[in-house]
């Protein structure tokens, strides 16, 4: 039993870690492309649709 | 003769015939919820009604949990049916402002490394005798989140429902009792006065964007939560586009205030003497304890080592935000904070920890179901 709780805490936790590093990727990522779509249409890098 | 017996059978089918040391004991208890909230303004909104339905249900004979009785029935649509958890989700998300995360990305981190008290009080649940899923169930009351606590525990230990999502309200609402002496201790003077730079301005389109990048993400990487990060998304969809207006105001008003009614009855329809008055339930609260201060613990210790190898320095306070209780955790932290430096504004830095925290939960519940369900 011991060894299937440690199991399942490692990779719990360390997919909690995984996944949020993978969504501020995600978010970095997001809005290298917002900008870049701000610029194309001709307003500043924080310029509203 | 024949009189006497008569009202000895009324008063025999009268609730002051029924009553027990239990059911006086959980009125207290009940009152206690009551007072928390009204005289102390600890999550009034949740624990009036929870306090409210203790009382209730533990008056005897009264027709309230049995099947098909009223009570019974919000309990069993709203909660057994984890319709609730998920309406709750969907008018946080329409109140959620994921601006400071989308412009300080790193703080998702502190979020992933305030759910160290869920790993703790999971490993503490199996010393106790708790079974694993039993002891997840228990574990993510660390996470801070009371929806997340209710979809959990009703997938892998529903026996546990009512103790755990008592005990996760019950500490989220004492978040600014729990959270600060364990702050004040881990952080030096120089680190509480941290100075944090103010953040960028974030796009309308960035803002559109992060609610469908999130879904994917988390939807793909732990499916078991999506009913939850999914309406958790679409509320926030609601709140970005600013051209819905009505539904915006439905999520966060009308529904969420509906639905909250219907999740503090429910919740303290659990709260019956004969299930609840057991060595367990308090084992969980103690446990619950554990958690939510491992958690803060785990969320203030990782913004230290963040440190090490930042160039802009952050407050470690902001890391016990990290906990999902938004935005209460958010709000400690601005407090502590202020009290050591009244000009250094910390709430906006501290709103992005916070909601990761809600995120960070949803996925290591979605690993629990996932590797244990």
């Amino acid at each position: 039993m011991w060894g299937e709780a440690l199991r399942v805490a490692i990779v719990g936790f360390s997919v909690v870690f995984a996944g949020l590093w993978m969504l501020a990727l995600g978010v970095k990522i997001m809005s290298l492309f917002c900008k870049m779509a701000g610029r194309k249409q001709g307003g500043t890098a924080d310029a509203n649709i | 003769m024949q009189t006497f017996e008569l009202f000895r059978a009324i008063i025999l089918k009268t609730g002051f015939a029924n009553v027990t040391i239990g059911h006086v004991v959980m009125w207290f208890i009940g009152l206690f919820f009551m007072y928390l909230a009204i005289k102390k303004d600890f999550e009034p909104l949740l624990l009036i009604p929870i306090g409210f339905s203790i009382f209730l249900v533990n008056m005897p004979l009264a027709p309230l949990t049995g099947k098909g009785e009223l009570i019974n029935l919000f309990f069993h649509y709203g909660l057994e049916w984890e319709v609730i958890p998920c309406l709750i989700f969907l008018g946080i998300g329409a109140l959620t402002d994921f601006g400071p995360m989308i412009a300080n990305p790193k703080t998702l981190i502190l979020g992933a490394s305030a759910q160290l008290g869920v790993y703790i009080a999971y490993f503490g649940a199996i010393l106790l005798g708790f079974n694993l899923k039993e002891a997840a169930s228990i574990g993510i009351i660390g996470g801070a989140d009371g929806p997340t606590t209710i979809y959990l525990t009703q997938m892998l230990a529903p026996h546990l429902l009512g103790s755990t999502a008592v005990a996760a309200y019950s500490y989220m609402s004492m978040v600014p009792l729990i959270q600060p002496p364990i702050m004040r201790l881990l952080t030096t003077d120089k680190e509480k006065r941290i100075r944090m730079k103010q953040l960028r301005a974030v796009s309308k389109l960035e803002r559109i964007m992060y609610p469908l990048v999130a879904t994917v993400l988390i939807c793909l990487l732990v499916p078991p939560v999506a009913p939850l990060m999914g309406l958790f998304m679409i509320g926030n969809l609601f709140r970005e586009v600013r051209i819905v207006g009505r539904l915006l105001k439905a999520s966060q008003d009308e529904l969420l205030n509906i639905v909250t009614i219907f999740l503090g009855l429910g919740v303290g329809s659990t709260m019956q003497a004969e299930s609840f008055l057991r060595p367990q339930p308090l084992f969980i609260f103690f446990l619950g304890l554990v958690a939510f201060a491992f958690s803060t613990v785990g969320g203030v210790l990782f913004a230290k080592i963040m440190n090490l190898f930042l160039k802009q320095k952050i407050n470690p306070l902001i890391g016990a935000a990290g906990v999902s209780a938004v935005p209460m955790s958010a709000r400690v932290a601005q407090k502590v904070g202020s009290e050591y430096d009244p000009k250094n504004f910390l709430l906006m830095h501290a709103m992005g920890p916070n909601v990761a925290g809600v995120i960070g939960t949803a996925i290591a519940a979605g690993m629990f179901l996932t590797m244990l369900k």
